[in-house]
C-alpha cells in the first residue's frame, strides 16, 4: 500500500514536473527565414520583453587570406581560424584551403551580460572540391556553448543556425568540422549570419526621461 | 536557474584540450572564459526519476553498436564536457551515433523506435509505453494525449506535447539520443504540416518546419553526466494537434554489471563443458 502512494506520488510529481515544460536555451535553425523571423516570433520568445535584434551579415569580400582573418566591428567582430594550412577568400565566401581542416570562428569583442554580444550565427555551409565547384559532405557545425548540428550538406550552400535565449550565455566561438566523406574536400561558408539581442543603452533612457521632465514642465507653464 | 560564479571550461570530448584536462599537464585552452556554469548545473538538475513504464510493448532493438572495452569511467571528471547534436535526418541521426569518438570508449550505443501505428485508441491524461531506458510517458500542458490515428497527439489544439522518460544513473549511460517523426493531425486524423520547436530536458532546441509524415527531427547528448529526461512538442501557430508517429531511442552507456556478470557466468559454463567434453 505504502509503496503504491509512493508510485503515484513519484507519477504525479513526473507529470507535473513535464507540465512545468523545458525552457529552450540553445535553438537549432535549418531555415533562414526561420532564424532571421524567430526573435520577432512571439510563439517562439527569445528574448525578453523590451529587447530587439539587430543583424550583421558577412559576405567575406575584401578580406585578406592567411591563417587567421578577421573581420567585422563592434559586437560582430570575428576572427576565423583553421587547424591545418590556411584559409581563403574568394569574394563570396570563407574557406580551408586544406581537405578536412576545421574553421573555427570567435567573436572578439567585449560583450556585457545579460544580453548582448553574439547571441545568433548563422551561415550558408558548404564543401568545395580543389576546382572550386560545390560537393556533398557532412558537417558538424558546433557551437561554444556545446550544442551542435550534424548534417549532410547536399551540394550548394545550406543553412544552418543558432540562437541562444538563455540570457547569460553568448556565443563566443563555433566550429565547422568536416566529417566522414567530407574530409576530402574544403570546409567553408558562402555567408555568414550574426544577430545580438539590442537593450536600451542609459544614455538613451536617461535622454528619454529628460524629455518626459521638460515636456510636463513645459506642460504645467501652459496651463 | 542555479548561478555560479566558478570558472567553467568546455572541452569537446576527445579533442586536444580535453585530453589535457583529463591528464592536467598543461593549461588548457578556455573556449568559454565567462564561464555559463549556472544553466549547466541547472540543466543537470533538471533530471527527474524514473517514469513508470507499460511491459510489452512492441518495440524492436534495431542496432548495437560500438562495444568496446569496459573503460575505466570510475573517478573521471567529466564536468564540463557539454555537447547536444541535432539532427534533421533519421540517418543523420543513425550515422552520428557510429562516429567514432563521439562516446567515451567503451560506451555501447543502442537504438530502438516507438511505432504508435499500431496502438489501440486512448485518451487520458498521460499514457506510458516502453521497457527501461526506453520507458516513457506522454503528457500535455493543458487536457488529455490521444493515442489513436497511428500517432500520439495533444487533444487539445495549441497545446504542448510532452513525453517524458525513465532515466538512469547518469555515469552509467542511459538514455542519450531521441528522435522522432513528427507533425500535425487533423480532426479526422489526416497529417497535417507545421512548426514545432522541440526542447530537451537539458533546454538544447530545435525550431523545424515539418512537412511529410517521415520528417524527422532528433538530438544525441554526448555529455557522459547527462541523459535525455523529456522532451517538449511546442506547436508554433497551427491549428491541429501537435504530434508523434514513431520515436526513436538511443542508449549509449557501459554495459550495465548485471549484464558484465552474465557474460561472466556464461564463459564459465562455456569452458567447464568444453573441459567436460575434452573429458
Amino acid at each position: 500500500m505504502k509503496n503504491f502512494a509512493f508510485a503515484t506520488i513519484a507519477a504525479c510529481s513526473l507529470i507535473a514536473s513535464a507540465n512545468a515544460g523545458y525552457s529552450s536555451e540553445v535553438i537549432a535553425f535549418s531555415d533562414l527565414t526561420e532564424w532571421q523571423n524567430a526573435p520577432t516570433d512571439a510563439d517562439i520568445n527569445l528574448f525578453g520583453a523590451g529587447y530587439s535584434a539587430e543583424y550583421y551579415t558577412e559576405n567575406f569580400k575584401g578580406l585578406a587570406n592567411g591563417m587567421s582573418v578577421s573581420g567585422g566591428a563592434d559586437w560582430a567582430a570575428w576572427t576565423a581560424t583553421v587547424s591545418a594550412g590556411s584559409l581563403q577568400t574568394t569574394g563570396t565566401g570563407l574557406y580551408a584551403t586544406q581537405a578536412g581542416a576545421t574553421v573555427t570562428m570567435n567573436f572578439t569583442a567585449d560583450y556585457q551580460m545579460p544580453m548582448g554580444g553574439v547571441r545568433g550565427i548563422g551561415g550558408g555551409f558548404q564543401f568545395v572540391n580543389a576546382q572550386g565547384q560545390a560537393v556533398a559532405g557532412k558537417i558538424w557545425l558546433k557551437l561554444s556553448t556545446g550544442e551542435s548540428i550534424f548534417r549532410t550538406i547536399s551540394s550548394a550552400n545550406q543553412f544552418m543556425g543558432f540562437w541562444v535565449a538563455d540570457p547569460n550565455q553568448t556565443i563566443t566561438s563555433f566550429k565547422i568540422q568536416p566529417m566522414g566523406t567530407g574530409a576530402a574536400f574544403f570546409v567553408g561558408a558562402e555567408t555568414m549570419y550574426l544577430g545580438t539581442a539590442v537593450i536600451p543603452a542609459p544614455g538613451a533612457v536617461a535622454l528619454l526621461g529628460a524629455a518626459g521632465l521638460i515636456g510636463g514642465a513645459s506642460r504645467r507653464r501652459t496651463v | 536557474m542555479i548561478h555560479s560564479s566558478t570558472s567553467f571550461r568546455l572541452y569537446e570530448y576527445g579533442s586536444t584540450e580535453w585530453s589535457r584536462s583529463q591528464g592536467a599537464a598543461s593549461p588548457n585552452e578556455v573556449i568559454n572564459p565567462t564561464g555559463p556554469c549556472g544553466p549547466r548545473i541547472s540543466r543537470v538538475a533538471k533530471r527527474v526519476g524514473s517514469s513508470p513504464a507499460e511491459k510489452g510493448t512492441g518495440m524492436q532493438l534495431h542496432s548495437l553498436a560500438m562495444l568496446g572495452t569496459v573503460g575505466l569511467l570510475a573517478g573521471s571528471s567529466w564536468a564540463g564536457v557539454v555537447s547536444t547534436v541535432a539532427c534533421t535526418t533519421l540517418a543523420e541521426w543513425n550515422e552520428f551515433a557510429a562516429e567514432p569518438g563521439v562516446f567515451p570508449a567503451g560506451w555501447t550505443t543502442a537504438t530502438t523506435s516507438e511505432s504508435f501505428e499500431s496502438k489501440r485508441p486512448l485518451t487520458q491524461a498521460s499514457i506510458s509505453g516502453g521497457l527501461g531506458w526506453s520507458s516513457w510517458t506522454a503528457s500535455a500542458s493543458a487536457g488529455d494525449v490521444t493515442q489513436e490515428f497511428g500517432a500520439m497527439s495533444t487533444a487539445t489544439v495549441g497545446t504542448t506535447l510532452f513525453f517524458n522518460f525513465g532515466g538512469k544513473p547518469a555515469v552509467l549511460g542511459g538514455l542519450h539520443g531521441i528522435g522522432g517523426d513528427f507533425g500535425f493531425i487533423d480532426e479526422s486524423g489526416e497529417y497535417q504540416p507545421g512548426r514545432i520547436e522541440i526542447t530537451l530536458s537539458n533546454g538544447a532546441a530545435v525550431v523545424q518546419e515539418f512537412t511529410a509524415k517521415t520528417s524527422f527531427a532528433g538530438f544525441w547528448v554526448t555529455d557522459p553526466e547527462v541523459t535525455i529526461t523529456g522532451l517538449s512538442l511546442k506547436p508554433l501557430a497551427s491549428m491541429y494537434a501537435v504530434s508523434t508517429s514513431n520515436l526513436y531511442f538511443g542508449f549509449a552507456g557501459v554495459p550495465a554489471p548485471g549484464a558484465c556478470a552474465l557474460l561472466g557466468i556464461a564463459s564459465v559454463f562455456a569452458s567447464g563443458r568444453r573441459r567436460t567434453s575434452n573429458q
